[in-house]
């Protein structure tokens, strides 16, 4: 996993946070470092993520209720918070989602054709 | 929705972070496991892949510090570890930090307290709507019946409707204020203070009745005998009998129909119990004896108005007179507001000495705290930072002292009103509100800003290397030195007022008047419409009676106490001489016993005898004052005099001293017996073997036996009456003596201080001198020295102080004068020499060193 060669970017703020929701909604419950690992394996190498960094998007989103941690056993009979999107998480991610569609949107047209 | 409940969510981590913390600690362990779990799987070593987990996870601090912006606020986050952290340093230092919130406390409580009185008697608006339009009026000039030589600042009723008139005013109203006997249907008689008034009062006042109602137009301009009481004497006398409106009550025996009862503490002149309209006999009467209060028009000032009304002044029938309007609640506080600013200036000084104090206390603890502070700047902390953390411990001392402090203050108001003169204006409505507990609160905020930034500054400037090379002990400062020498100043200054105070209260005390006062008991005879036979047959049964009392030496009546030296006034004149006396003399009618009774010495002739009576010849008896005045030194005893009433001519049979009730200069007066003058009521005077109050009830049990339809609710010690001469001052006295004892201590506990940090600082430079061989006395004055020039400054300075601060002691101080040598030289003294016990006890280690012990220790 470790970062090699290739063109790797950083997340435009506030993204971080749609795809930490995302990916819960995707993969059911998870923690830290599954949803870290997850977001690495869909980017494929090519975001520059320090998997520290996770934890205020989870703290955000959890205090906004749109997830909700637990502690749990994993597989390897570790211990670990689990996080699951709730119900008001579900909507928001709908509306956020949408919001970002138009709004890359927006950019996409005029980063091609606005400012000719 | 979910952006509010993660602001909640914030606040509560910022103030109680634990359980996040713990949980986030747990999360990030339980994260870099399962990244080594799988670098394990992959192939790596146990020690390649903790290495390798840590660095994919990125900065484990980083992310906590990232974790705890976002979890919580972090400006509340440092605000809050700033505290904890002052918490702990403030605990470190017990006796510092208790010594601290001591004083401020102290400072803080007593100042709240008379910061109450003071903003409730002077500067709250008085309790009725536009105060600041209310007004007295005044007139000064000839007297009562135009007469020279007398001043009244009262009006005649035609003064006040050509007022009335006045532009200015948009209503108006006149009083006049007597003591009559209420009675009603199963109550006692008693004694009350009327105002009779011309004109609607209660509109002027924009006040109304909270039962009943007030006059009518028809039954002031008819001046019918119907009248509103007061709330306490409704409360008192009537026990708050809603029915008592309606119902017929007797002010001197005359009914009168009560229509309305005012709200608690309502109602003008303050004192009044009862209020009724003003006669139209009475309005025709000249005498200058009307007070007129008036509201002013919305856009008019207090300037205008009195341009206006001494135009009218000049206008009318007597035109040499002057008239102005002055702010209703100027004039009611006018007595008391020198009396009170001083003591606000003793608060205020206690309060800075306090404050010193605490900066000192604070000052001196930063001193031993440069090196941290040094090596957290080192490390990196911002100087903001810095200081906001000493901030944080002062406003945290602060804060402290201002909560004890409103303990204390609340303390300090209850003693403080109950010392208070009854006289003074709201005494009753004094209680620490919301107002004052802000204002309180605000100034303790202040205080501590003010003592911590000043050495938080200094501190936060100096994170340069010197200090962390090492732990240094240093002198105190020079600053330290400046506050522990205003602490001294300030103790002198407030030290030589309660000593001028306290001379002038000694002085009122032992005030000859002319008369023994101590074991007299007096009470009013007011006889009008409760009695109607012969008055002097009366006043000897009354006598009588009291005789009978166990513990009663004596008994007299007499138409004023000899605390009253102004009178009747009466013109008299030589039997034989063409011209009458230079001035008339007062009258005053007694019984027979009454110089006795009074303990009034008869210094020539003789006094009354029971023989003096109607039929037999006039006879009377001069104060020396008549002799030295108006008959200039001549002997009296003997002569004859005519007065203008009186057709047969009166011997002078006898000379008294004068009576000078709390240093008051007497008139001449002419005391003639009541059998020859009779008065239709009086004083009644008994004089007690011992305590009076021991006798009161009975004596005021055994009149009303002999007298049943008279008042006997005012039997009263007559050294209460002279007590109240002296309220005020005694008050002043006793709360600046608080205040100035409050100085001293803290004060002594500022040179302790200074001298104990002195000798710290020294200690070493101390045991090499000791070790080669100075003498322990030369090294004991070597470490008092700086103490001792402080000290001597700090009394010059205060001194200085005390005469400039002085003169505005002024209407407080009787038979001493501001610059009263014995006051002004003892505080210096006092203060000097307790300074210089604490800085001995200070410094006393180095008397008890061994130096060879010390350099060792080094």
């Amino acid at each position: 996993m470790p970062p090699s060669g290739a063109e790797r970017t950083d997340l435009l703020p506030g993204t971080l946070d749609l795809i930490v929701l995302r990916t819960l909604e995707t993969m059911g419950p998870q923690h830290a470092y599954g949803i870290a690992a997850r977001i690495e394996q869909v980017a494929n190498q090519a975001l520059r993520l320090n998997q520290g960094t996770l934890y205020p998007a989870l703290v955000r989103l959890e205090q906004k209720g749109w997830i909700k941690g637990a502690w749990q056993t994993t597989e390897s009979n570790r211990e670990a918070k689990y996080y699951a999107i709730t119900r008001p998480g579900t909507r928001a991610l709908a509306e956020q989602v949408a919001r970002w569609q138009r709004s890359s949107d927006l950019v996409n047209r005029m980063l091609t054709k606005g400012a000719g | 929705m979910g952006g509010l409940r993660r602001v909640f969510r914030r606040l509560i981590n910022a103030i109680h972070p634990y359980r996040e913390e713990a949980d986030l600690e747990r999360e990030i362990a339980s994260h870099l496991r399962l990244l080594e779990d799988e670098y394990r799987r992959r192939g790596l070593s146990a020690e390649d892949a903790y290495r390798a987990a840590r660095v994919a996870f990125g900065g484990i601090d980083q992310a906590r510090e990232l974790h705890r912006d976002a979890r919580a606020f972090r400006w509340l986050d440092d605000a809050r570890r700033d505290a904890a952290y002052a918490v702990r340093i403030l605990r470190r230092h017990r006796a510092a930090t208790c010594a601290a919130v001591l004083s401020l406390a102290l400072g803080v409580g007593l100042n709240a307290a008379v910061f109450s009185v003071v903003d409730w008697v002077l500067v709250r608006p008085l309790p009725y709507p536009a105060p600041h339009e209310l007004v007295r009026v005044f007139t000064t000039g000839p007297g009562a019946g135009g007469r020279p030589g007398t001043l009244s600042q009262a009006l005649i009723h035609d003064d006040f409707v050509a007022f009335g008139n006045a532009g200015a005013f948009r209503a108006s109203a006149a009083f006049t204020t007597a003591t009559r006997v209420l009675a009603s249907a199963g109550i006692d008689p008693a004694h009350v203070v009327l105002a009779r008034v011309s004109g609607d009062l209660f509109a002027t006042l924009g006040v109304s009745p909270a039962a009943g109602r007030g006059f009518n137009s028809e039954e002031l301009a008819a001046g019918e005998p119907v009248v509103v009481l007061a709330h306490h004497l409704w409360q008192r006398t009537f026990s708050g009998d809603p029915a008592i409106v309606g119902r017929t009550v007797t002010i001197d025996g005359a009914p009168h129909r009560v229509v309305g009862i005012m709200p608690p503490r309502r109602g003008y002149p303050a004192d009044a119990e009862v209020w009724k309209p003003l006669t139209a006999d009475e309005r025709a009467d000249g005498d200058r004896e009307l007070h007129m209060v008036a509201r002013l028009q919305r856009e008019a000032s207090v300037a205008r108005a009195s341009a206006e009304i001494a135009t009218l002044a000049r206008r009318g029938p007597n035109g040499t007179r002057d008239a102005w309007a002055e702010s209703l609640q100027r004039t009611d506080v006018s007595d008391v507001s020198a009396a009170l600013t001083v003591l606000f200036g003793a608060a205020m000084l206690t309060l800075l000495i306090s404050c010193v104090n605490v900066a000192a206390l604070v000052g001196a603890r930063g001193d031993d705290r440069a090196s941290e502070m040094a090596i957290r700047g080192a490390l990196g902390a911002t100087r903001a930072r810095l200081l906001e953390q000493l901030l944080f411990e002062s406003l945290l001392l602060a804060l402290a002292g201002g909560v004890f402090g409103l303990l204390v203050g609340r303390w300090a108001l209850a003693a403080l009103v109950a010392l208070a003169p009854v006289s003074l204006p709201r005494l009753e409505d004094i209680a620490i509100d919301g107002r004052i507990l802000g204002i309180g609160l605000a100034a303790t905020l202040l205080t501590g800003l003010a003592v911590g930034l000043a050495p938080g500054l200094r501190l936060s400037r100096a994170t340069g290397t010197t200090a962390v090379r090492g732990h240094r002990v240093t002198s105190p400062s020079r600053a330290r030195r400046a506050f522990v020498l205003a602490q001294v100043a300030i103790a002198v200054i407030l030290t030589a007022g309660a000593g001028l105070l306290t001379r002038s209260l000694q002085h009122l005390i032992a005030t000859d008047h002319g008369f023994a006062a101590d074991e007299l008991v007096s009470g009013p005879l007011s006889l009008r419409g409760s009695f109607d036979g012969d008055s002097g047959k009366l006043f000897g049964e009354l006598i009588e009676a009291a005789r009978t009392v166990p513990g009663v030496a004596n008994a007299a009546v007499s138409m004023g106490l000899p605390t009253q030296v102004i009178g009747l006034r009466a013109p008299v004149q030589l039997l034989g001489e063409v011209d009458p006396l230079p001035s008339p003399a007062t009258l005053r009618p007694i019984t027979p016993g009454y110089f006795e009774t009074a303990g009034i010495p008869v210094v020539a002739g003789r006094a009354f005898s029971a023989l003096d009576t109607k039929p037999a010849p006039r006879v009377a008896i001069v104060n020396t004052a008549f002799v030295r005045e108006l008959l200039g030194g001549r002997a009296a005893v003997g002569l004859r005099l005519t007065r203008p009433s009186i057709a047969a001519p009166t011997s002078i049979v006898g000379v008294v001293g004068n009576v000078t009730p709390a240093g008051e200069a007497d008139r001449p007066a002419l005391y003639v017996p009541v059998e020859q003058q009779p008065i239709g009521g009086g004083q009644l005077l008994v004089r007690t073997h011992g305590d009076p109050r021991a006798i009161l009830a009975a004596l005021t049990n055994r009149l009303r036996t002999a007298a049943p339809n008279l008042a006997m609710d005012r039997v009263r010690p007559l050294a209460d009456t002279l007590e109240a001469h002296r309220a005020m001052t005694r008050f002043a006295t006793q709360v600046t003596a608080t205040f100035a004892a409050l100085a001293l201590l803290l004060s002594i506990v500022g040179v302790y201080g200074l001298t104990a940090s002195d000798v710290g600082a020294r200690w070493q430079e101390i045991a090499v001198r000791l070790a080669l061989g100075a003498s322990k006395g030369r090294a004991f004055w070597t470490v008092i020295r700086p103490c001792a020039i402080v000290l001597t400054i700090g009394m010059g300075l205060g001194v200085l102080g005390a005469l400039w601060a002085a003169p505005a002691l002024g209407s407080l101080l009787h038979g001493v004068g501001p610059t009263d040598v014995w006051a002004l030289g003892l505080a210096p003294i006092v203060l000097g020499t307790i300074g210089a016990i604490a800085a001995a006890l200070a410094a006393r280690r180095v008397l008890q060193a061994d130096p060879a012990a010390t350099l060792r220790s080094e």
